[in-house]
């Protein structure tokens, strides 16, 4: 009973949240300086009906409900939203939810797969450090991974694609598949272009993953439950992986989650850098071009995401840690 | 466990043989295959959308038939209209057009359709500026008026970018057609009809029309690649990726032809530009409606810094009249516009501006220390800026302190109030592009409403010059209102050209021929589809 309250709680707060995300949202688009029309039409023939025949651009401003009062474009915005309505994209003229679900689908395709090599790498690698803090392999590989860390991702995904693409020409310099491919050959062409920005990905998240983890590990390796499980005689392997790992694990977890929550909003400059058509150049398109509609269900989408991934991390919790359901009643 | 990792391998091998087959097989598949690379987005597939690839490539008679055409010298040729008659009042146009000629739906155009297109390209052409009216239909017939004397402009800029639409498609849509998603959307009587799109790779595919009436269309199949940018571009070319690039209102930077210089099978595709950068002067604003001011800061700018920053060694001073070399209109001439310090200084003095306290600024000749302010028109455009910080340094050489307004750099809204609705910049760079060079020239951009909301140049002797050149009824009427707007332009410099550019649209040698090289166009032009054959 004390369980099922406290994930109540939780998840009013989470409605809360993406309520207070909704009405932020619809703000600071608005606030945004330029004036929309001028991005359906173009400069050219924004002018040309501004100054010649601004009645026809009034027409199409009502067309695209923009001439309405704050409140009342809040309540079509409030409105749309429940009924899953998102709109056209001004800049592609496209129902707005297609095209996000498209350039999502992308986005999770390389990102979902970077979070979770990563995190098996970060063990990995986290582990041993951790376990091995001072010693020189530790200090080699952490400052390995702090200089990989460091390195800004766009700075590195240049370095890349310039030498493996443009010098090379090895890989392909850009775009998700090369077209006219099915089967077996679209899928080899998918991971052929996803390779550098998978790689650059793996990379990033490995070393952070590393860092993590290693802290982690540091911080329980002297406790007195560890030296305990030694003297009862277990082998160092089963006590990294029985004790060591499991209480290591909650931030790691936080941290995995918060990278899921944050997977649907793509990797703007990687995706840009790469031509990958996700949702973070989506993102960055949708801002050059003022693309109200857009802006407004990626973010919302976002906001939903990464509070989904916070009740699923809290659910996690619960089932991992047994001092949390403590503190709610339940043991 | 040695027998498990050699299975892996073979299975390993096989997959990538897979790929590898399915690769060599669609490698014969596109060698009959036009590609096409670009820099503008896909977005929708729209006869009224001309803001993505497709919408930009149909202005060169791909997938939709424009009303009328042009031909690489910016004269009128038959497009969808077969013949077009002006009257000598230049304020009425007959057209004909053929009856049997098809959709991509296989439906006959009739004059329903035709009625249709006109109507609805109607409020264009109205923010535009010309007023049209069909005032006669027949089947195979019909007469437009305008309400002013400017048909020959009209359809230069008008009808020239319009296509002929289907009712039948788009009668049943209420919305604004250019946001019309059905699959339907795209079909025109253009050359080429949309097969397919595939959004992941970035490409459209098209295919010959096989029952299109103005000619015969020597490649099969086309495609268009959409690249992130012009570096993307370039190198998918030297790759051979692509077979040519389409870059509309705009050749790729010559930063980047470096890239493609000596690669084998590629061309540079050089040709004359007719677009140009430029400076002009806010007329409502002091010191720049001055003209000695003005003329100081014509001596006072590097001209070679200048060609150089725009345009590479390729790149050269423009001339007083400011009209590239080559364009429509184009007046011999005029001097090559060229720094002389001491000239600038000395009109500077003359005109009473003078660094009274010597503290290397001069002062206004209220004795306020001169700050001339300079706006790029474009925060997005790097040029501009980079433009605008020469200007300024070259002005600050003749003791002209000048400023970048950061301010409407940042902000578009700023921006827009200072040069549409209070008009009250003084240096203002920017950029004429090959479509306005071709049928308005620069002196467009410099006349006040109802020409070009930024424009201040309130000169009666100017603004009839060029409106006898918008109202020019045939090429030869055209030149002379041209000639007389460089004339005035060289006399009383509202506008400096800075730079005369070479133009560069690349492409392949190695898979097709009979390109033909537009200057400012490139090899993907009007002509293209009917001109340009694979090498057999």
């Amino acid at each position: 009973m004390e369980r099922r309250s406290y994930l109540a709680k939780r998840i009013c707060g989470y409605f809360l949240t993406i309520f207070l995300i909704l009405v932020f949202n619809f703000v600071l688009i608005r606030i945004m300086p330029g004036d929309p029309m001028m991005y359906i039409l173009g400069e050219e023939d924004y002018y040309d009906f501004f100054y010649n025949n601004p009645s026809y651009l009034e027409k199409l401003r009502e067309m695209y409900d923009l001439n309405g009062s704050v409140i009342h474009q809040f309540w079509i915005y409030m409105k749309d939203i429940l009924h899953f309505n998102f709109g056209t994209s001004y800049h592609y003229g496209r129902p707005v939810l297609e095209l996000i679900l498209f350039r999502a689908s992308w986005t999770l395709r390389l990102v979902i797969p970077a979070i979770l090599i990563s995190a098996v790498l970060g063990i990995v690698g986290g582990l041993p450090a951790g376990w091995h803090w001072g010693k020189k392999r530790e200090q080699c590989s952490t400052l390995l991974v702090t200089v990989l860390h460091t390195i800004p991702t766009y700075c590195l995904s240049i370095i890349l694609l310039s030498v493996f693409s443009y010098q090379l020409g090895w890989l392909p310099q850009g775009n998700m598949v090369s077209g006219g491919k099915s089967g077996i050959a679209y899928v080899l062409d998918m991971l052929w272009h996803m390779l550098l920005p998978l790689l650059v990905l793996i990379i990033y998240r490995t070393s952070y993953d590393y860092l993590i983890l290693r802290s982690s590990v540091r911080e329980i390796k002297d406790e007195p439950y560890i030296i305990t499980a030694f003297s009862k005689g277990l082998t160092q392997r089963k006590v990294l992986l029985r004790h060591v790992l499991p209480n290591a694990f909650l931030p790691y977890i936080t941290a995995i989650f918060m990278q899921f929550g944050a997977a649907v909003a793509g990797t703007m400059t990687m995706e840009v850098i790469y031509n990958w058509s996700g949702m973070g150049s989506l993102i960055y398109e949708a801002v050059n071009h003022r693309d109200f509609p857009i802006l407004q269900t990626a973010f919302l989408i976002i906001a939903v995401f990464t509070v989904l991934a916070n009740l699923i991390a809290d659910l996690i919790y619960i089932c991992v840690d047994p001092r949390i359901r403590k503190e709610n009643g339940d043991i | 466990m040695k027998k498990r990792v050699v299975s892996i391998l073979l299975s390993s091998m096989m997959v990538l043989s897979l790929g590898i087959c399915g690769k060599a097989e669609e490698k014969t598949q596109e060698e009959e295959v036009l590609r096409i690379g670009c820099t503008i987005a896909h977005s929708n597939f729209n006869v009224f959308d001309q803001g993505g690839a497709y919408g930009k490539l149909n202005l060169e008679c791909f997938g939709q038939q424009p009303l009328i055409g042009m031909d690489e010298n910016g004269e009128l040729t038959p497009g969808f209209f077969e013949t077009f008659e002006i009257n000598d009042a230049n304020d009425t146009v007959v057209f004909t057009y053929p009856t049997d000629a098809k959709f991509h739906d296989g439906t006959t155009i009739t004059l329903d359709d035709v009625l249709f297109s006109m109507d609805s390209w109607m409020e264009k052409w109205k923010g535009r500026g010309y007023n049209v009216t069909v005032t006669d239909s027949a089947e195979g017939t019909i007469t437009c008026k305008l309400d002013t004397p400017s048909a020959y402009s009209w359809l230069s800029y008008g009808a020239g970018q319009c296509y002929i639409a289907p009712h039948h498609v788009w009668e049943k849509v209420t919305e604004d057609y250019k946001s019309y998603v059905g699959e339907d959307a795209h079909i025109g009587a253009g050359p080429y009809k949309f097969i397919s799109y595939d959004e992941a790779a970035q490409v459209s595919y098209y295919e010959a029309f096989e029952d299109y009436y103005w000619g015969e269309q020597t490649i099969d199949k086309v495609e268009l690649h959409s690249y992130a940018s012009p570096e993307n571009l370039v190198m998918a070319m030297k790759n051979g990726e692509i077979d040519a690039m389409y870059t509309y209102a705009g050749p790729i930077p010559s930063t980047l032809i470096g890239v493609l210089d000596g690669v084998e099978n590629v061309d540079l595709g050089k040709s004359n530009y007719s677009g140009n950068y430029q400076l002009t002067f806010g007329f409502n604003m002091e010191p720049t409606k001055d003209q000695k001011f003005r003329e100081a800061v014509y001596n006072a700018l590097d001209y070679n810094l200048l060609a150089i920053t725009i345009g590479g060694n390729e790149a050269v001073p423009a001339k007083k009249g400011m009209i590239p070399q080559g364009n429509k209109g184009y007046k011999d001439g005029f001097p090559v516009n060229k720094r002389d310090l001491d000239e600038a200084k000395e009109l500077l003095d003359t005109a009473g501006y003078k660094d009274v306290d010597g503290d290397g600024i001069r002062e206004d000749v209220n004795g306020q220390s001169m700050q001339v302010s300079i706006l790029p028109q474009s925060g997005k455009n790097e040029m501009m800026a980079r433009l605008a910080e020469v200007i300024s340094q070259n002005l600050s050489e003749v003791g002209i302190q000048c400023v970048l307004d950061e301010e409407a750099i940042r902000n578009e809204d700023i921006f827009n109030q200072r040069t549409r609705v209070d008009k009250n910049y003084q240096l203002y760079v920017g950029y004429t592009t090959p479509g306005v060079a071709d049928y308005r020239t620069s002196a467009f951009y410099i006349l006040p409403e109802p020409y070009y909301q930024s424009g201040t140049f309130n000169d009666e002797e100017y603004v009839t010059a060029y409106q006898e050149l918008q109202n020019a009824k045939n090429t030869e009427e055209y030149t002379k209102a041209a000639e007389k707007i460089q004339d005035i332009n060289a006399e009383k410099l509202p506008l400096i050209a800075l730079a005369w550019e070479k133009a560069y649209f690349p492409y392949r040698t190695d898979r097709f021929e009979g390109w033909d090289n537009w200057p400012s166009t490139g090899v993907i032009n009007q002509e293209t589809w009917f001109n340009v054959d694979s090498i057999k």
